[in-house]
């Protein structure tokens, strides 16, 4: 039976229309919607099925520009995102897809999946070019019955870049852990948006985004939680936290709730601030150099979401951090 | 089953007076009939060419593209000024027809005025019937006054405030608002004086198919205090009906103002209000609301802190039942230093109604060390109704600190059997449970109006709890 259409959240208008606008609205407004039918069938199934096109067009259009790889995974993974990628996850695995670094002015990829019913599969998505410019990406991903999805989502940046992400809890008893951490610095404009749709009953989702703006960098994140009137006994939990640390720099957290049923539990929360000089204070008077101690409190800050990243990739998060912090002095005003 | 006391209750909200006008503006909205306001209330030609501005940016507007639908609200249906046919601005509410002066006894206003309050407002449709202040605020300065009075007497001091907290190039029913504008209140308190008991104003949309525009202007100057209350309610009738008022309120320096409002409009009225505060240095503006009626409301009164210490609270209680749409929030924009802010908001729905917060927090880039906390959260009573949380954070400096949590959910299952299995009938029970969630919004208003409001609550869920 073909699951009820999921109508887009019905927000775009005010996020855009009051001055907060993504820094990718004007190229929206060149884009246009190619067809659905230049899709491989499969992917034209998929997206269509749940009505994964709809959304604003930058999402559509990344979806529809590029060839599609089609390919099923059954054990762990690893893939360059060269094209756009379509996993069937059919076996218990982590697939590790690696963005490319970004050519173009706004170069974007996507990546669809479809986690079987009861499969478990971690998605760890992971940069090229890690700290510098990142291509773009979309994100659609349908979660079968009894089945999980805990998707590791990395940014490190100093150029414009975006995630989008959808994932649809289409089964019952379907769950998603999607982590969001980024560090934006320099002039970075980034743009991280989340959004889960629960569809099915028992349906479970934690939205987690911490993200830390220095020097100049511009952020906006988007948690988007909706539970369609189907989905009784779903929880859904989102949290998006963000430290500003340049004095130009700006943060703005959007976290949305659209509840269609009432047996659910639904929450969500949204923190900015700036360093608590105290806490950093507290390890420079025990001797620690100044920049050491602004790594060491960024890294605790996003420890939450790393610890949930493959070790090697935790470490290599908090390498970055500590290098850029130590190469460009104390980020901030 | 509803009791006798809330049958009484919702017959007199429901139950038109006769008909009772004595002009009525043709349907429909043009240039004649915005000129037609202004003659008959005899306006300077600097606002008879305000009205005309906003008409032309109300006329190249569009309609809003988000929130609830508007489909239904028919501007062409609309008869946009009807004058009763009663005295205007009686003194004594014995100068106030019979059948007038009922609806506003059964709900209290004449004996709340007397025991609780330091003056009382009556607005008819378009026109405002009675209005009086005790005379120890007068002497001290106050101006109570309906707006119309005002622009007479006060024209200086109107004029530099009118439309200069809410341009009429807001949106498009800011800009309708403006053009066809009467009634409303204007209050000014001196500097230094403090109002210890609220000031209210009422009003009742009674004509069919017709619009209410009041506008209310309230300056409190360096270092006063005032709480003012607005009540609203109309009858029910099968064709749309149309509120655009607009509440301009000027914090001064040092000064604090409470707006405490219940509206409980009927369920054919789009109300589509616009509220804004300034706030200088070390103002403190708070924002007490309940939207109970209306069929679709959209609402999101906004406080601008210009001055540095500037405050703002906004704590309010959306309820939607069947076919209501209850579309509000708050907006702060925080641009002076220090600044503080607190938004509260509580919703329920059930029995389909769809009730959506919808916020913007703004710190400016100069705004130093802000700090903000937001708290949302709605019960749905059943699978029929929706919530929405659809919160907007803007911040443009990093010594803010900004915290913002929402919570949806059911009356637990817990909750209930531990009320039960002592006895407690389930619906009274629920109704507990409901008055302890939305007590943090009742307790900040005065006690008849906490009581008001609890009993409007109570009615709307009584009867349909199984």
């Amino acid at each position: 039976m073909r699951p009820a259409v999921i109508p887009q959240i019905r927000t775009p208008s005010l996020v855009y229309g009051i001055g907060v606008r993504s820094p990718f609205f004007a190229l929206e407004e060149r884009l246009s919607l190619p067809a659905l039918e230049r899709l491989p069938p499969r992917v034209a199934r998929l997206l269509d099925r749940h009505n994964l096109l709809s959304g604003i067009k930058l999402e559509a259009s990344v979806l529809t520009a590029q060839p599609y790889e089609e390919k099923s995974v059954e054990a762990d993974a690893a893939f360059m995102l060269d094209a756009s990628l379509c996993l069937t996850i059919a076996k218990d695995a982590t697939v590790t897809v690696t963005v490319p670094r970004a050519g173009k002015e706004w170069d974007a990829h996507s990546l669809l999946l479809e986690i079987l019913p009861g499969v478990k599969a971690d998605l760890v998505l992971r940069d090229e070019n890690p700290g510098g410019g990142t291509a773009g990406l979309v994100v659609k991903a349908v979660v079968g019955k009894g089945a999980s999805l805990t998707m590791n989502d990395l940014l490190i940046t100093d150029a414009d870049t975006f995630r989008r992400t959808t994932i649809v809890l289409a089964g019952e008893d379907s769950g998603v852990l999607p982590n969001h951490a980024f560090f934006a610095y320099g002039k970075a404009k980034v743009d991280v948006r989340s959004q889960v749709v629960h569809a099915g009953a028992a349906s479970a989702s934690d939205i987690r985004i911490r993200g830390i703006a220095a020097q100049e960098a511009e952020v906006i994140t988007q948690g988007d939680i909706r539970i369609e009137p189907a989905a009784a006994g779903a929880n859904g939990y989102q949290h998006e936290d963000l430290i500003m640390l340049g004095k130009k720099s700006v943060a703005r957290p959007i976290p949305n709730l659209e509840i269609g049923n009432h047996e659910v539990r639904c929450t969500h929360g949204a923190t900015v601030a700036n360093i608590d000089e105290d806490t950093l204070f507290f390890l420079t008077s025990r001797g620690i150099p100044r920049e050491k101690a602004l790594s060491v409190v960024l890294a605790s800050f996003l420890s939450p979401l790393l610890t949930l990243f493959p070790a090697a990739e935790g470490e290599h998060i908090r390498d970055s951090i500590a290098a850029l912090i130590a190469e460009r002095g104390m980020i901030g005003g | 089953m509803q009791s006798k006391e809330h049958i009484a209750l919702q017959q007199v909200l429901d139950a038109p007076s006769t008909k009772r006008y004595r002009f009525k503006a043709p349907e429909g909205l043009t240039e004649e009939t915005v000129r037609l306001i202004s003659e008959s209330k005899e306006e300077p030609s600097w606002m008879l060419e305000l009205r005309r501005k906003a008409l032309a940016e109300f006329l190249r507007k569009p309609m809003p593209d988000w929130g609830p639908s508007l489909e239904l609200l028919d501007l062409e249906r609309i008869s946009y000024f009807v004058r009763p046919d009663a005295k205007p601005n009686a003194g004594n509410w014995d100068e106030v027809p019979e059948d007038i002066k009922r609806v506003y006894d059964r709900l209290g206003i004449p004996r709340a005025e007397q025991e609780a309050l330091a003056g009382a407002g009556a607005q008819f449709d378009s026109d405002v019937v009675y209005h009086s202040l005790k005379k120890k605020w007068e002497d001290l300065g106050v101006v109570f006054l309906d707006m119309d009075v005002a622009l007479k007497r006060h024209e200086d001091l109107v004029r530099r405030h009118f439309n200069r907290c809410v341009p009429y190039t807001d949106h498009k029913f800011a800009a309708l608002h403006f053009a066809v504008w009467s009634g409303g209140t204007f209050i000014y308190v001196p500097k230094g004086v403090k109002v210890p008991l609220p000031l209210q104003a009422y009003f009742r949309m009674n004509t069919m198919k017709m619009g209410q525009f009041e506008h209310t202007l309230i300056v409190v100057d360096e270092g006063a205090q005032l709480h003012y209350i607005e009540g609203c309610s109309a009858p029910q009738y099968a064709a749309s009906s149309l509120h655009a008022g607009c509440v301009e309120i000027f914090v001064g320096k040092g000064a604090r103002v409470r707006y405490s409002s219940v509206e409980n409009w009927s369920r054919n009225t789009f109300n589509l209000n616009t509220k804004r505060a300034l706030v200088k240095d070390d103002g403190v503006i708070e924002w007490v609301g309940g939207n109970l009626g209306s069929g679709v409301t959209m609402l999101y009164p906004s406080s601008i802190l210009l001055g540095d210490n500037a405050t703002s609270d906004h704590t309010s209680i959306a309820f939607a039942a069947r076919s209501q749409n209850q579309d509000v929030g708050a907006k702060v924009f925080m641009l002076g230093k220090d600044n503080a802010a607190t938004i509260r908001s509580k919703s329920i729905s059930m029995e389909g109604g769809i009730t959506s917060y919808r916020g913007i927090v703004r710190v400016g880039k100069n705004a130093e060390h802000a700090s903000l906390n937001v708290q949302c959260d709605a019960l749905m009573m059943d699978s029929r109704s929706e919530s929405n949380t659809y919160p907007i954070m803007d911040i443009q400096n990093n010594t803010a600190t900004i915290t913002h949590e929402a919570t949806v959910g059911k009356i637990s299952d817990e909750e209930i059997f531990f009320l039960t299995s002592r006895g407690i009938p389930k619906d009274q029970a629920v109704q507990m449970i409901v008055a302890g969630f939305i007590e943090p919004v009742v307790k900040e208003l005065p006690l008849e109006y906490a009581v008001e409001l609890n009993r409007l609550i109570a009615m709307e869920m009584e009867g349909s709890l199984g």
